[in-house]
């Protein structure tokens, strides 16, 4: 018997429509957080309902792409597979202008150099295994 | 407010051996634990009318065709994660106090070695799952890297440290106690391997803040506790452990760390206030802590979500030996998941009930203990605490 099943795929796997279009629209290189039209909330991770006003209306809207570092992690032993050639590797949290976070990888800048608040912007990064992610870069501006 | 304070005791408790490698089946595991604790009360199989236990692995028909229970009045599964035995206390105790059930078996086993990833020359018995947060995990965790707790409670605790102020060792000093209290321990997988400081801070990096010493231990093994009404437990074998209140707590949204208003608040600063309000006690009335420790850094978190320190104090807290026995608040006194054993904290409930019978390893009993509290935490920072009394 083996627990496979257990060693989860890096790609993401959609639930239901929501992350799909989230992630279909991280194929076309934009980076768009759900939005509530009736009370202007935006909301991520996709949800069915605006948690602020109960509304069930909402629309994608394109994000600005620019955020600061609210948290991070460095990954030294990787528990999984696809990640074993990478480590040691950054996952971040990034709050984004919209005042969403999200959970992103990271380029452009050392490891040690990561620190709390520090501005970023999305890029797209096409991995192996198929997948578009937002990844962050430090910001120029 | 109901509640339901000293309506419930705690009267048997079983444990079987925390090992690498059990060859057997988590259902087995648990069915052993059950026997002992069933028959550490002084009660037979037959007498057990509820059933509570965590999401997976066994289910409450199963547990009754093995005892032969052939009319179970009450059953239920808690899905929090490791804060799950700690809620299931709560279950137990509320269908007791009801009077739904009299005598409620709470159990909790895995094979956490054996079966979670694969381990050289050890055999696979069983395959597990437990993706109780699985769209928020393969969607937006995953693909990044981030598929253990260690990576994920890791955004909690760094961005706690960094705006805080919280030093390294106020983390070793979690790992260096219950690996001290551990060595009084018979069943505690990291008897005969003592750390300080020093070997702490030479333990290797595995997520940032995270080294191999601030991560619990992965083994197979299970526990049971058996709980009965107030006045059937005066005629039980063992001194009763009154259950004096129990809370359960969830963070806001529970299901994605990254989202939260306030990534500091946890399922604990919910649960915290309304079992201490329920028990009549404070924090500071308590003569040892069991709080669960799958990462050193969550129990600074809950030690201040506990509100036995102002937030950001924990660092100093924990130093000078304070939770150390002999301390002001011994914690994890039998060696916690960190250098005991990892069954989901329910080890943590029964280590409350020997500090409360006085039945303790001497180096490690607490003198004169009355009052003791244990807290759960279980998926992306649920918390569950129970305040216990002899
Ligand atoms: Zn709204």
């Amino acid at each position: 018997m083996t627990n496979e099943s257990f060693i989860p795929n890096p790609p993401p796997r959609p639930n239901h429509y929501l992350d799909e279009q989230f992630w279909e629209n991280c194929r076309n290189h934009v980076l768009a957080f759900q939005c509530c039209t009736s009370c202007e909330t935006w909301r991520h991770i996709p949800r069915f309902m605006c948690a602020k006003c109960g509304s069930p209306d909402w629309e994608w809207r394109q994000s600005s792409g620019k955020g600061i570092i609210y948290s991070w992690t460095v990954v030294h032993k990787p528990m999984t597979p696809h990640f074993e050639s990478i480590f040691p590797y950054a996952a971040l949290v990034v709050e984004m202008e919209e005042g969403v976070r999200i959970t992103a990888g990271l380029q452009d800048l050392d490891l040690d150099k990561i620190e709390m608040d520090l501005p970023v912007e999305v890029v797209f990064e096409t991995l192996e295994n198929g997948a578009v992610l937002p990844f962050f870069v430090p910001r120029k501006d | 407010m109901i509640d339901f304070r000293d309506k419930a005791a705690i009267v048997g408790i079983g444990e079987t051996q925390y090992v690498r490698g059990a060859n057997k089946p988590s259902a087995e595991q648990m069915l052993e634990s059950t026997r002992i604790a069933i028959a550490d009360a002084g009660l037979q199989p037959k007498d057990i009318d509820g059933i509570v236990l965590p999401p997976v692995l066994i289910t409450a028909e199963e547990v009754a065709a093995n005892l032969g229970i052939e009319d179970i009045r009450y059953s239920v599964s808690v899905n929090m994660g490791g804060a799950s035995p700690i809620t299931a206390l709560q279950s137990a105790a509320m269908a007791i106090a009801s009077g739904v059930a009299e005598n409620v078996v709470v159990t909790v086993g895995w094979n956490g070695y054996s079966a979670m990833r694969p381990k050289p020359g050890v055999k696979v018995v069983e395959k597990i799952s437990l993706a109780a947060m699985e769209r928020t995990l393969t969607n937006y965790y995953f693909p990044y890297g981030c598929a253990s707790p260690v990576q994920m409670y890791a955004w909690m605790a760094m961005r706690h440290m960094k705006t805080f102020g919280i030093e390294n060792e106020a983390m070793g000093a979690v790992a260096v106690a219950c690996r001290k209290h551990a060595q009084f321990n018979d069943k505690a997988i990291n008897r005969g391997k003592p750390l300080d400081m020093e070997g702490y801070m030479r333990s290797r990096m595995i997520s940032e803040p995270f080294r191999l010493y601030d991560c619990c231990l992965e083994n197979d093994g299970a526990a049971t506790v058996v709980l009965t009404s107030a006045e059937r437990a005066k005629d039980l074998p063992h001194t009763p452990v009154y259950i004096m209140a129990a809370a359960e707590g969830h963070p806001y949204p529970a299901d994605d760390i990254a989202n939260r208003p306030d990534m500091f608040k946890i399922g604990l600063h919910n649960s915290a206030p309304k079992a201490f309000a329920m028990a009549g006690v404070k924090p500071t009335d308590m003569d040892f802590l069991q709080v669960y420790d799958c990462f050193t850094y969550v129990v600074l978190m809950q030690l201040e979500a506990l509100g036995i320190c102002e937030q950001g104090a924990s660092g100093e807290f924990v130093k000078n030996g304070n939770i150390e026995i002999g301390g002001k608040y011994p914690l994890n006194t039998h060696g916690g998941l960190l250098a005991q054993a990892h069954v989901w904290g329910l080890n943590h409930a029964v280590e409350a009930v020997r500090q409360l019978r006085g039945d303790a390893p001497p180096e490690v009993q607490v003198p004169d203990a009355e009052l003791g509290l244990v807290t759960g935490w279980g998926d992306f920072g649920d918390g569950s605490l129970v305040i216990l009394r002899k």
